[in-house]
């Protein structure tokens, strides 16, 4: 009796210690940066936005989400339009900030925000948990139209000519007008789309939960051709290079494929999945994170060139300008990598957004 | 440690991901018959185990009135009544903690499926990302059907219960649960701590059911209910069937006290019963129900023994 008793007592402090720790896990974000002269503007995992200048990693200013602190997380790529930053906030709410750091305006909307916003034709279109597609006047945040899907909108739209693409965790791809919401066509995938489609040479390129890459074309909504390579997930927004589709999957692999038929070219393998979208670099190659906590440079012919190994997981996109690359890891740094021609990786800065002194590191550099 | 996270993971979580996500592809695509499905299957596999538990809650009950009698015959000597026991115990077969098999394996699949509830109904995207890595590759079927509906009834599974049915629910077959495998004691001190654990456990899982997803809450439920018919047809339902006893005498109108003569007469039956009950751990319940009678009809059931005696 005294072992049934003991065991019933591990049980209960088994449970209690569950009920503990892990039930709610706080989303961190994973948002990736937008570079405009000398600043990058990026979400942190601390739920802000912050304005960093691109020469030393310094703080220009932050921006504080509004919402509770449980949902401040950013994990769309900001986008800059003019004098305005468009952020979507997980804490469901969209914000309008102007480049001193101030809030131009906000707009709550039904559920979290997950995916970014584009800005197109006066209209900020993002995707909402709630199932809505919303879009709102660029200048006053007031909604003009709102499209329904049957499940959440983790996808960031993507606009070309006067439509918004975006994929559904309905398991459909929409295209619907940007003038006035009305649905062009929809195409039911075989699994969940939560990654952001690309537009290109006339065709939408996007990945499922079911491990097929689409190639869909952009006027009809009819399926080209798919790529059924891939053995997980696809979650990041794919990259499209001359006559080459970099299609990022949670299966670790990088895959690129020809454009027009599908065709497998070349593939990089990483030892996570990836989470982020790779980015091209001076035109001469692909910079690769994954979170296996190692940035690759990949060439264009699919050889990797080097690798910095952050040793910290990275889910954010990266983003380049020049031979520049920024993206940020799970030990809450930014980071800024100055790319060689020959593919070698320097760190420039690292910026910890959970220091009080951000630039102030006591670490040799990565790479 | 990663190692052993590994291993958990393996063992335990992957293949309850996996089951419980092709059981909401094969079912309706519903979460919560996924749940129902699974405790089923998780209760047929264990059934050997709980059948070999209840004969050995059967045969304990059993020997029982040999066990009282060591005690009584070695009252002074704790060591001989231990040693006379542990060879009762053996010449019959009984192993006293033969009982724990289940409860054992039940443990790592609350802790796994608490886990696995969490990560196959993620809210935040952090975690459907994790929940990618778990779902195994050669089974399309499973991926095709992410992200699962989290609703069922009036409930988020992924979510505790905000009305009190389901901790109510738990807690009620969790009482019967333990009424039926209560541990047959002759020690009054044991016998106190089993009466303890009859009301504590329901209470505690009660409690935990306002904390935890309510699709680990439906596991209780719907594993507890099995248990109990398990345990019902192996070793009887005489625990469940003297509560309703119980409840029905309470339910009757009190006698008058010119008629209170012919439940006296009935007292002797009745205590039979209750020292039966009193070997499972329940006589709370039957003494309240003597105290149920009125005093008058007391005094007269102890004059009318005394004067047999």
């Amino acid at each position: 009796m005294r072992g049934r008793l003991a065991l019933f007592a591990l049980a209960a402090l088994a449970l209690l210690a569950l009920a503990g720790c892990g039930r709610i896990a706080v989303p961190e974000g994973w948002s990736g940066g937008v570079v405009d002269d000398d600043t990058l503007y990026i979400g942190t995992s601390e739920g802000e936005v912050r304005a960093i200048s691109v020469d030393d990693g310094s703080t220009k200013w932050r921006f504080t989400l509004h919402g509770e602190e449980q949902y401040r997380a950013v994990y769309g790529t900001p986008v800059l339009e003019g004098d305005t930053l468009y952020v979507g906030g997980y804490d469901n709410v969209l914000y309008a900030i102007a480049l001193d750091g101030r809030d131009k305006w906000v707009e709550p909307l039904g559920d979290t925000i997950v995916g970014g916003p584009a800005v197109a034709g006066g209209l900020v279109v993002v995707g909402a948990s709630d199932g809505y597609v919303y879009a709102l006047n660029a200048g006053d945040g007031s909604q003009q139209w709102r499209f329904a899907t049957g499940g959440k909108v983790w996808s960031t739209p993507a606009v070309s000519d006067g439509v918004a693409y975006f994929g559904s965790l309905d398991h459909s791809v929409y295209a619907v007008a940007l003038h006035d919401g009305s649905q062009q066509w929809k195409f039911a995938a075989s699994g969940a789309v939560a990654a952001s489609p690309v537009v290109y040479g006339g065709r939408v390129y996007v990945g499922a939960f079911d491990g097929s890459f689409y190639a869909l074309n952009a006027r009809t909504g009819v399926e080209e051709w798919r790529f059924e390579g891939a053995n997980n997930w696809y979650w990041a927004r794919p990259v499209a290079h001359g006559d080459v589709i970099l299609a990022p999957s949670l299966d670790g692999n990088l895959y690129a494929l020809n454009a027009d038929t599908g065709n497998l070219l070349w593939t990089v393998e990483t030892e996570g999945p990836i989470v982020g979208s790779p980015a091209v670099v001076a035109d001469s190659m692909i910079a690769l994170a994954s979170t296996d906590g190692r940035v690759r440079l990949v060439g264009m012919g699919g050889s990797v060139l080097d690798v910095c190994n952050v040793n910290e997981e990275i889910r954010t996109p990266v983003v380049s300008q020049g031979d520049f690359i920024y993206f940020g890891a799970r030990d809450h740094s930014i980071r800024a990598l100055r790319v060689k021609p020959n593919g070698n990786p320097d760190e420039e800065w690292v910026h910890f957004t959970n220091q009080d002194s951000p630039t102030q590191r006591g670490q040799a550099a990565a790479c | 440690m990663e190692i052993i996270i590994d291993i958990w993971n393996s063992i335990i979580i992957r293949p309850m991901i996996n089951s419980l996500v092709m059981l909401y592809y094969l079912f309706f695509n519903s979460f919560g018959v996924s749940i129902l499905i699974f405790t089923i299957l998780v209760r047929v596999v264990m059934f050997p185990l709980t059948v070999r538990q209840s004969r050995q809650l059967k045969a304990m009950n059993a020997i029982q009135p040999k066990v009282k009698e060591i005690q009584e015959k070695y009252a002074k000597d704790r060591q001989r009544i231990t040693q006379e026991t542990m060879r009762l115990y053996k010449e019959n077969g009984v192993n006293p903690i033969g009982c724990l098999g289940p409860l054992v394996i039940q443990v790592p699949i609350w802790i796994g499926l608490y886990q696995a509830i969490l990560q196959t109904l993620p809210a935040a995207p952090d975690r459907l990302i994790g929940l990618s890595g778990h779902l195994y590759s050669w089974l399309p079927q499973v991926h095709q059907v992410i992200p699962l509906n989290s609703s069922f009834l009036w409930l988020d599974l992924a979510l505790p219960d905000r009305t009190p049915v389901l901790p109510i629910l738990v807690g009620a077959s969790m009482y019967l649960m333990q009424k039926m495998t209560a541990m047959p004691s002759a020690d009054p001190r044991q016998a106190s701590t089993n009466r303890m654990m009859l009301w504590m456990m329901p209470i505690m899982f009660g409690f935990f059911t306002m904390q935890f997803p309510s699709g680990l809450a439906i596991y209780w439920v719907v594993s507890n209910v099995v248990g109990v018919v398990i345990q019902g047809f192996v070793t009887g339902w005489e625990p469940i069937t003297s509560i309703f006893t119980f409840i029905i005498r309470r339910g009757r109108p009190q006698p008058q006290p010119q008629q209170a003569a012919a439940p006296a007469l009935a007292a002797p039956a009745e205590e039979t019963a209750s020292d039966e009950t009193t070997d499972r751990n329940v006589g709370e319940d039957t003494g309240r129900g003597n105290r149920a009678r009125s005093k008058g009809a007391r005094r007269r059931a102890r004059r009318s023994r005394n004067r047999r005696r």
